[in-house]
């Protein structure tokens, strides 16, 4: 009887030990994973925001004529499928005419002051449109003869909407004297066919896919 | 032998701390968005006046006199006039007169200066000539059938614009006359609008059938 009690005893010892290890272990095992930084995985959307950024960098740099569309200049619609090409651009605005971005003459409900035609309204010939022309003309010649080509005369007009006829004449008339002679017009893509009312309807498609 | 161990050797490889790419490329994303085109761009050819500079540039091989297809865009109606009387192939028909000095196409509704949103608090004002595309369509279909004969490589159209038309209107005018459609005449604006463009082979290869492609601005507005 004494012999089963003092195994008894040991047993519970042995048996208080492992429990208390046990529980040790387990405490150890809780601060550790409490401890544990869990990292959050952004492989995936960095190769996702990878791919996209590309994408874009590819379509911003590759668009030979970028048109950034306001109320004074909206292009107008048709359904040409003709894409643009790398040309000297000329801007007619409802508030100005622009070369590369800048001004060059103030236009005034769809036309332009006496001033600019040489004190005569019913003249075609824009002057300091003619000189800004003409030097953009001169400039391309030599960067096309340096590249070992022939400066081909081609101008694209990048014009709103609303201009009149009796401005874009005179503009396409300075421009022939400027020796240009190949001439395109910018418009935005996607429209329908006929006549485009006030409101939208056949509004152009507008977006990047 | 205890075998020491270095200290300050990691054996454990760390990650590649990718956050201060992905600031990077989510900054720039919205700027390179913001950067790029939301419209689509295209060109529309187009031959500059013949301002007395030189000789007329029309193409015609032969000797006999040019067609001279004029289109003229006044504020009330438009025209088209050629070097030969167009009533002997165009049926008069609504809205069209026809006479021997040429063909007369009415706008289907007067000018008017419509106001248009363009943002959230502003509204301008307009110009809208109202044109008959279909109409025009059909009829310069009848003209290339009945000249294809005499001018079976005539392509050009010279275009008269009134000083005060827009230049949506003249992109619209050009647009309605560039190809042949599937149908050689429309009288609903609905149909002409959704009406396909006609292709034929050539060559092996797909092409769109042109009706009048090549546009010259003459020299003076109306």
């Amino acid at each position: 009887m004494a012999e089963k009690r003092e195994r008894t005893r040991e047993e519970m010892i042995a048996d208080w030990v492992v429990n208390e290890k046990a529980k040790q272990r387990d405490a150890r095992k809780k601060r550790r994973i409490g401890d544990e930084e869990v990292g959050v995985t952004i492989n995936s959307l960095m190769d996702a925001m990878t791919i996209i950024l590309i994408f874009l960098l590819m379509n911003y740099s590759m668009d030979p004529l970028r048109v950034d569309s306001s109320k004074d200049l909206k292009l107008p619609i048709s359904t040409t499928e003709l894409l643009p090409k790398k040309t000297i651009a000329l801007t007619i605005s409802a508030k100005a005419i622009l070369l590369d971005g800048k001004q060059i003459v103030e236009v005034k409900d769809g036309s332009v002051s006496k001033m600019d035609k040489g004190g005569d309204e019913n003249s075609m010939m824009i002057q300091p449109l003619l000189t800004a022309l003409t030097a953009a003309s001169s400039n391309q010649k030599e960067i096309d003869r340096m590249a070992g080509g022939k400066f081909d005369g081609m101008i694209t007009f990048i014009t709103h909407d609303d201009t009149p006829y009796r401005l874009l004449r005179d503009v396409m008339y300075t421009a022939t004297n400027a020796e240009f002679k190949k001439f395109k017009f910018a418009v935005s893509k996607g429209g329908r066919r006929g006549y485009h009312p006030p409101g939208g309807e056949g509004e152009e498609k507008k977006g990047l896919f | 032998m205890a075998r020491s161990r270095k200290k300050g050797i990691d054996d454990k490889v760390e990650d590649l701390n990718l956050v201060p790419i992905m600031n990077l490329v989510v900054c720039l994303i919205p700027m390179v968005l913001l950067g790029t085109a939301l419209v689509k761009v295209g060109v529309v050819n187009v031959n500059p006046p013949n301002f007395g500079m030189g000789k007329s540039t029309t193409e015609n091989e032969d000797e006999k006199k040019p067609l001279n297809l004029t289109l003229m865009m006044g504020e009330k109606a438009l025209m088209i006039k050629a070097s030969i009387p167009l009533n002997a192939f165009i049926k008069p028909t609504e809205g069209v007169e026809v006479s021997e000095s040429g063909v007369s196409i009415r706008t289907v509704e007067p000018f008017k200066m419509a106001s248009v949103k363009v943002g959230e608090n502003e509204v301008v004002k307009k110009p809208f000539y109202h044109y008959n595309y279909p109409a025009l369509y059909s009829l310069m279909a009848q003209i290339r059938d009945g000249v294809k004969e005499a001018y079976p490589k005539e392509r050009v159209v010279k275009l008269a614009v009134d000083a005060n038309i827009p230049v949506k209107h003249i992109i619209e005018a050009m647009d309605a006359i560039r190809h042949r459609l599937e149908a050689d005449s429309y009288t609903k604006p609905e149909d002409f609008r959704e009406a396909k463009v006609k292709y034929e082979e050539v060559d092996g290869k797909r092409r769109a059938v042109e009706l009048w492609p090549l546009v010259w601005f003459a020299a003076k507005a109306q």
